[in-house]
């Protein structure tokens, strides 16, 4: 299907800080995003980007020491943020749903498959029978591709392989129909071939349900293939956001473009150079630069870059980017 | 010596590394696990061979038992003419110098307890090399070598990042001038920015020092990088090697196609997420406790006809060096 203009999540200003002594850890800071119905956003950012805590805070799953201090997250206009959590638990499951890396660990080893997902069906709708409950369950693991889901329902997490596993969490996910289905590094865990099966199965799941989907990934491999606009995190803040397509070819942000140019690609390979490097580490956020974070690897970077951190500035319709040297750059370009 | 007529394994290089008939299985309760069932390759001195494969396929174990980790069923792993099966615990433990391995998770692989320095001079003393002075002076060649500063020296593993920590892995690993340098999924637990140094690093010590690699990794774009030679592993067997150049512009096995195709990717132009898919491959591997019959792969080929089901194809050659264990290549 086709993206449309209904906006399903609205996350304004979102910032979730982590309290631990002597210091206070913005995880999330200041990040905001929309998603449209039928639409796929990635969220792209390596380990200590803040990407994961992004989803949890939208899932309202942020534990002490955590929590969110400011911003908005509207689902279809309410907001989730000012809700308590009984509230919350209504939601989750029936308006939103997760998917996480290792489904294994989300499933209850001691209980079948089937009778999960029923319980997480029942769970919004007490008053469906079991045995409809069950039914719908059995359709649902056909829908996600599970083979014989009559016999497959009375089997254990452990019976399954990690690609079936990942696929009675989509079902379970996907059981009360919900607007907006959060995956977080949805196969990370999976095998190559494996893992274009499960990747297919939400982006068809997606069109059928009318869903919008968060897509939390490292990989850009899958961003090309199955987002439509892209966020790129990096050190809690969103540092660039476009469409799928312009990001991957004309990225603004220094971070995004070596992103890219380290990746290590098989067309690459085959000329023989060497892989770009990103000098340096991601920082600790607990220790973070008064101005841009990523300016002691960048390349690029100017004495205004240690100054202050740079807000997102439009390149072009739908493309933004925070980064003090591309915005001068555009400025130029406008001038001229 | 090499004994028989024997090809080198590249022009201009001499056989280092030459595995024959390789034999691994586990005996379960529920039955036989073949995870290395016959496997044959062959790496000359200063080449990578990258191994690529999914989870359960049998790779790690392969370079385990290439490693003396595991012991071999029937097979030979000869290094520079000498087989390493069947060694005594003493004369292979002076073989073991050539071999060294590189892991993963190289938190799991270093003393927590041990700085740097002491994990640095560790593999000198292990082999009675150098006095004291010279141990440690080695040491800080070393930390230099791998991009690290001589005060790391007197760090701790958890002082450090991932990339630093596996800079050190790699240090211990070449202390002793090894021949050769299994890398199991050595970059695959860090991040893509991280990952890409580590990579150079591991080319540049392969150039400089004339290291080979036997490169185990799931990742088709770092294997490319770093590859000569590439093989393709399914279900205990190798099902395709050859020049990394004719694997990866002209792949022939069906698996090795599918597992090219089922990489996302940015080689193509990106297309637009309502585009159509390009089909993924049905199925999952089968168990390699009970392997399909025949061809291993006919059960997710969709080429397979009934000669796949009942015989399994030999390796031949297709091309000078390029291989392929497919009935309809």
């Amino acid at each position: 299907m086709r993206t449309s203009d209904e906006i399903v999540l609205d996350v304004r200003g979102l910032t979730t800080v982590f309290e631990v002594p002597n210091a206070r850890i913005a995880a999330v800071d200041d990040v905001s995003l929309t998603v449209r119905r039928g639409e796929t956003l990635a969220i792209v950012g390596e380990s200590g980007s803040g990407k994961s805590v992004l989803a949890f805070s939208i899932m309202g799953l942020v534990s002490r020491p955590g929590r969110i201090v400011a911003g908005q997250i509207l689902l279809s206009g309410r907001d989730l943020a000012a809700l308590d959590e009984e509230a919350l638990r209504t939601v989750r499951g029936r308006d939103l749903a997760i998917i996480f890396q290792e489904p294994s660990t989300s499933l209850n080893p001691l209980m079948t498959v089937g009778r999960q997902v029923a319980e997480a069906i029942l769970e919004h709708e007490p008053e469906t029978p079991y045995e409809a409950a069950m039914e719908r369950v059995v359709e649902r693991f056909r829908l996600v591709g599970i083979p014989a889901p009559e016999l497959r329902v009375h089997e254990y997490p452990h019976q399954l392989s990690g690609g079936m596993r990942q696929r009675v969490m989509i079902a379970m996910a996907l059981a009360c129909g919900p607007a907006l289905l959060l995956a977080d590094e949805p196969t990370t865990a999976l095998d190559v071939t494996v893992q274009a099966q499960v990747l297919n199965l939400i982006d068809n799941l997606k069109a059928r349900f009318g869903m919008a989907v968060v897509l939390i990934t490292h990989d850009l491999g899958i961003v090309a293939d199955y987002a439509n606009r892209v966020a790129v995190m990096y050190a809690g803040r969103k540092v660039e956001e476009g469409p799928t397509v312009t990001i991957l070819t004309r990225p603004a942000h220094p971070y995004t473009q070596a992103l890219l140019a380290c990746r290590p690609d098989v067309l690459r390979a085959l000329e023989g150079k060497p892989l770009l490097e990103i000098p340096g580490v991601v920082p600790p956020l607990d220790r973070l630069p008064a101005g841009c974070a990523f300016a002691d690897r960048c390349s690029r970077v100017q004495d205004i870059c240690w100054t202050r951190p740079p807000e997102l500035t439009d390149m072009a319709p739908g493309h933004r980017a925070a980064c003090f040297v591309a915005a001068m750059h555009i400025a130029d370009s406008a001038a001229s | 010596m090499i004994v028989g007529a024997q090809a080198p394994a590249s022009a201009g290089t001499s056989l280092l590394l030459e595995v024959s008939d390789l034999v691994k299985h586990y005996i379960t309760s529920s039955g036989t696990v073949r995870a290395v069932d016959g496997v044959s390759l062959t790496i000359g001195e200063g080449e990578v061979l990258g191994l690529v494969g999914e989870s359960g396929c049998g790779k790690s174990t392969l370079g385990r038992t290439i490693m003396g980790l595991e012991r071999a069923d029937s097979g030979s792993v000869r290094l520079n003419g000498t087989d390493l099966i069947g060694l005594s615990r003493r004369r292979l433990r002076s073989h073991r110098r050539h071999v060294q391995m590189i892991f993963q998770d190289p938190f799991g692989s270093l003393n927590p307890r041990s700085n740097v320095q002491r994990l640095l001079t560790e593999p000198f003393e292990v082999h009675g090399i150098g006095t004291r002075a010279q141990r440690r002076q080695w040491a800080t060649e070393l930390l230099q070598r791998v991009g690290l500063r001589p005060e790391h020296g007197f760090r701790y593993p958890h002082e450090f990042s991932g990339g630093q920590r596996q800079r050190i892995s790699i240090a211990r690993a070449i202390a002793l001038q090894p021949k050769l340098v299994v890398c199991d999924e050595a970059v695959s637990a860090l991040d893509v920015s991280v990952q890409a140094q580590i990579v150079n690093l591991l080319r540049s010590l392969q150039r400089e020092a004339g290291l080979a690699y036997l490169f185990i990794s799931h990742d088709l774009g770092v294997v490319g990088h770093l590859a000569d030679q590439i093989a393709v592993m399914y279900l205990g067997s190798i099902v395709e090697i050859g020049p990394k150049s004719s694997i990866l512009r002209g792949p022939l096995h069906p698996y090795t196609k599918a597992l090219f195709s089922a990489v996302p990717g940015l080689s193509a132009t990106p297309r637009n997420a309502a585009e159509e898919r390009k089909p993924a491959l049905a199925g999952e591997p089968p168990s390699p406790l009970n392997p399909p019959s025949g061809c291993r792969f006919h059960t997710r080929c969709p080429f397979a006809v009934d000669r796949c089901r009942n015989d399994p194809p030999s390796l031949r050659a297709v091309a000078p060096r390029h291989k392929v264990a497919c009935h309809l290549v």
